[in-house]
């Protein structure tokens, strides 16, 4: 029995080591001073990270992605917010083909939404650019925030708001000062999640670009060319940043949501 | 409550509306809309690098008689649906491990597999570009320690990169809905399998995977679609062998401009993802048989509480 | 019906059902179960009854084998269970929440422990549907768990873990989740389980009630270790603790200082209040601490005579002791009135009187009274 036990375990860690092996030698070889990246390493440098930081292009893809990203996520609350509520709520005819729509973007293959799309902004005569890739994101993180203030809500216990009513509260103060302080941290989960869902997004983004390139874009397109250090550092950056980011986030948003 | 719902009917239909339309009409737009033009591209035709709506099966056809298309697809198929199988080995062992069998810092370990896919999709793809090359990693290694003397050669740039990458890029997106089933199923019933003379692998058997089925399904079914659809994989690690059947839908709409022959192909992939989607929540209330258990919703919904 | 019932005893003496030696269990830095030794035997109803946190139902699961001791042995029909995990044990257990698989019918559940043991289809199918019908739920075998009510998954739990025949029986709290009525019912439903079928029931409650109708012996338990074991009528009337005595029913105690005068009894002097004298639990040397205990339905009330009135309020003469106050409170509770009289001093002493008995009586609210009670269901209880 402990020998099945055991068996298990390894398998377990086996997998966890598969997961992130790839992952850390991308890392460990951002550091190395041959560009073709063999095994053994021959010599050690922060050469590439200073030609990252260098890189004025790749900057400016950076600059793209968040702006795409920030536009993106604001639409997706704009419109996600009111709809989660309205489905959280509301029964109507055809209340689950539309759940399964809102769905789609997401578990879609990306070449086939992306695909679609540019079809679509063709047939129209629209020209694509930053604008289309706006518009396929913030497609793609509504379908996101519904779903993650879909599983938020569904742990809100709504007697708080009955609370609330009795005490004199009427629907919009219920939302604005019971329900909205309570969500917050829903929010600002389905927030970080399309951020870097946006952040990451090369399949959509890959039929609908224009001119100018996404950090992901401009990444796929280096790699395409040839490997190269630079892209591992790039890739260490961008693992360290969303580190922190997640590092502050859990500190900023302790809030306990009131759960079931 | 209840009376203000029925005085206040109509305005509570604008209200509702007021809430749905602007994502609904977005979704329409942008998702319906879209689908319905690839659907009706598949019909027309292309001349002089023009689309023109005139109705014909040609994309179709072509699709059925030259096999590089109908070879593609079951190449795909069977590449997804490896990817599946393979994935699903793994992540049910680990997604136990965390579950059952790690006592404290559970949220570690679990955010330490959420965590992995920060460096991003298309980074974690690159990593086996670089890892199986011939003059790669991994072929360094191997020669290095003298296992080998000449690199391997098949490891990149064939199916079997592609089936390494996939899988390496699933992993992580069907462990979180297998381990969010998991969790769910109360630690008494593992003790009553016990208690009734179950040992630890027959209580794994008959308690824990059945239990655990709509999110293995759900984790299973995503890795499919995943790998059916990706063309990121094949155009980094996948060279001329691993080509699948995304990257022919791609191409056709670069400067190949044949827009109806890729839409035709999009539009059966669609249909294909439609029916492996469709399929977990049907075998899904099939097991339960009316016991209440969220199917489609628990397939997603978890998934999406990814980072 | 007859399917459940035990082979009838053999010849030559069985061991004892269950045997606990110094079990101890550790949590953290918590010592949930501390030195606890016990002997159960075959066919017994054994309850272990005492407050949350006293470590009955970890004890219940060491036996169960859900948990291994940190020392200890357990013994089942004679033989060491040490490193045995639950799937290899004789034992079944029915869980508080009930634990019914959710994703099987209940036939399927029932015929599970059968299904592990290798019976045949046919066979353990058949033996399910025999014990649904013992336990009245004949007709629901292919429902699923949430379609029962709590006391229909409650049987169907029982049945679950009846039907593998097994030679101990543990349930743990199981009619917790039930109302009164059903609680009731059930109670007696188990008992008459255990008296025909012949299986030793080991049963945790912190319910004192439901312990002194269902069991054959009481095991009260506090922090971890078993503090009196005895059957019911025992444990009521001559409890060995002042935990014991005020966990089981209600009593009245008063501290003093005790003194043996002959074995078995002893003299008690409460501070300013007089003596009383009353029952030892435990053999006394010298003078101790301890606390008297007498329960209100021993309690008499009474005029005050005309040279009590004078005297110290405590003494007893002969066979009774008596105890002077006022009456503060006259309730009506179920069958009884209770007086709630208060001593000098602050003390407040109840008295149960059947209705009847006090229908016919005149005692008012702030009447001086003299309260009697015997000696012998007096107890001096030095722990």
């Amino acid at each position: 029995m402990r020998a099945s036990s055991a068996a298990v375990w390894a398998l377990g860690l086996a997998t966890l080591l598969f997961i992130y092996a790839p992952i850390t030698l991308v890392i460990i070889y951002s550091f190395t001073a041959d560009q073709t990246m063999t095994y053994p390493v021959k010599g050690w440098s922060v050469s590439w990270y200073e030609a990252v930081l260098a890189n004025e292009p790749l900057h400016e893809s950076f600059r793209n992605s968040v702006i795409v990203a920030s536009i993106s996520i604001s639409v997706a609350l704009l419109l996600g917010i009111p709809a989660a509520l309205a489905l959280d709520r509301f029964d109507f005819p055809g209340k689950g083909l539309l759940e399964r729509l809102l769905v789609l973007p997401f578990v879609l293959p990306g070449m086939v939404l992306g695909v679609a799309m540019l079809a679509l902004f063709n047939l129209a005569g629209i020209k694509l650019s930053l604008i289309t890739v706006i518009v396929v994101h913030s497609t793609l993180l509504l379908s996101v925030v519904i779903l993650q203030m879909g599983v938020g809500l569904k742990r809100w216990d709504r007697r708080l708001e009955q609370a609330a009513s009795d005490l004199g509260a009427n629907e919009w103060q219920v939302f604005w000062h019971v329900l909205l302080p309570n969500l917050r941290s829903v929010v600002i989960g389905a927030v970080l999640l399309g951020l870097t869902f946006s952040l990451d997004e090369v399949t959509r983004t890959f039929f609908v670009t224009g001119v100018d390139n996404t950090l992901p874009m401009h990444i796929f397109s280096m790699a395409r060319q040839r490997i190269s250090p630079e892209i591992n550092a790039v890739a260490s950056l961008l693992f360290g940043t969303s580190l922190l980011a997640f590092l502050i986030a859990t500190r900023v948003g302790r809030h306990r949501v009131a759960e079931r | 409550m209840r009376e203000v719902y029925v005085t206040l009917r109509a305005s509570r239909r604008l209200q509702v509306a007021a809430m749905l339309g602007p994502g609904t009409i977005w979704i329409l737009v942008c998702v319906v809309l879209p689908g319905l033009v690839v659907l009706a591209m598949s019909f027309w035709r292309v001349e002089n690098y023009r689309v023109i709506p005139d109705f014909n099966l040609d994309a179709y056809t072509r699709i059925l008689t030259r096999p590089v298309y109908l070879d593609t697809m079951r190449k795909s198929l069977g590449i997804a649906a490896v990817v599946a199988m393979l994935t699903l080995l793994l992540a049910i062992p680990l997604a136990y491990v965390i579950a059952f069998k790690v006592r404290r810092n559970r949220a570690l370990w679990y955010g330490l597999i959420v965590m992995s896919l920060w460096v991003g999709y298309l980074l974690r793809a690159y990593a086996w570009r670089i890892i199986l090359g011939s003059n790669g990693i991994l072929n360094g290694f191997l020669i290095d320690i003298g296992v080998i003397r000449e690199p391997l050669t098949f490891l990149l740039f064939s199916p079997f990169a592609v089936v390494l990458t996939l899988t390496h890029l699933c992993l992580p997106f069907a462990l979180i809905p297998i381990f969010g089933a998991m969790e769910q199923i109360p630690r008494t019933l593992g003790e009553a399998a016990s208690d009734l003379g179950a040992g630890p692998l027959r209580s794994f058997l008959h308690v824990t995977l059945p239990m655990a089925a709509h999110g293995i399904l759900a984790g299973g079914s995503f890795a499919f679609i995943l790998s059916f659809g990706d063309f990121l994989a094949p155009v980094l690690v996948g060279g001329p062998d691993g080509v699948m059947i995304s990257n022919i839908a791609a191409g056709q709409f670069g400067a190949a401009l044949q827009w109806p022959l890729g839409s035709a192909i999009a539009t059966i992939m669609f249909v294909i993802v439609i029916g492996v989607l469709a399929a977990p929540s049907l075998l899904s209330r099939w097991l339960w048989r009316g016991a209440p258990r969220s199917a489609a919703g628990g397939a997603v919904a978890p998934l999406a509480e990814a980072k | 019906m007859t399917t459940l019932t035990t082979a009838p005893a053999p010849a030559t003496p069985t061991p004892p059902s269950v045997e606990l030696f110094d079990l101890r269990k550790v949590f953290g830095g918590t010592m949930a179960v501390d030195g606890v030794s016990l002997t159960v035997e075959q066919g017994e109803f054994l309850t272990l009854l005492g407050p949350s946190g006293c470590g009955k139902t970890t004890t219940l699961r060491l036996i169960a084998g859900l948990e291994q001791p940190t020392s200890g042995e357990v013994k089942i029909h004679g033989k060491s269970m040490v490193g045995r995990p639950a799937f290899k044990r004789p034992v079944n257990t029915v869980f508080q929440n009930y634990a019914l698989f959710p994703h099987l019918d209940l036939l399927e559940n029932v015929a599970f422990g059968l299904r592990m043991a290798g019976i045949a289809r046919d066979e353990r199918h058949a033996r399910a549907r025999d014990a649904l019908a013992m336990v009245r739920l004949a007709g629901y075998e292919h429902r699923r768990t949430h379609e029962l009510s709590g006391g229909e998954q409650q049987r169907a739990a029982l049945a679950r873990a009846l039907v593998n025949r097994p030679t101990v029986l543990l349930l743990d709290e199981p009619l917790g989740a039930l109302d009164l009525r059903l609680r009731k019912e059930m109670q007696l439903e188990l008992k008459g389980l255990n008296r025909q079928v012949g299986i030793t029931f080991i049963y945790v409650t912190h319910d004192q009630e439901e312990a002194i109708v269902m069991s054959d012996r009481i095991a009260v338990m506090l922090r971890g270790r078993i503090l009196q074991v005895a059957p019911p009528m025992d444990i009521y009337r001559r409890p060995a603790s002042r935990f014991v005595a005020e966990f089981v029913g209600e009593t009245n105690v008063l501290a003093g200082a005790a003194r043996a005068t002959e074995s078995g009894w002893a003299q008690v002097q409460l501070a300013g209040l007089g003596s009383l004298r009353g029952r030892l639990a435990e053999s006394l040397d010298g003078e101790a601490a301890a606390s008297v205990s007498f329960r209100p339905e021993w309690v008499s009330i009474g005029p005050v005579e005309a040279r009590e009135a004078e005297s110290a309020g405590a003494m007893s003469n002969g066979r009774l002791n008596r105890v002077i106050g006022s009456v503060v409170q006259m309730l009506f509770q179920g069958p009884d009135v209770v007086y709630h009289v208060m001593l000098p001093g602050g003390h407040v002493l109840r008295a149960r009187r059947p209705i009847e008995a006090a229908e016919s009586d005149s005692t008012r609210l702030g009447d001086q009274v003299a309260l009697s009670f015997p000696v012998e269901e007096t107890m001096v209880l030095v722990r």
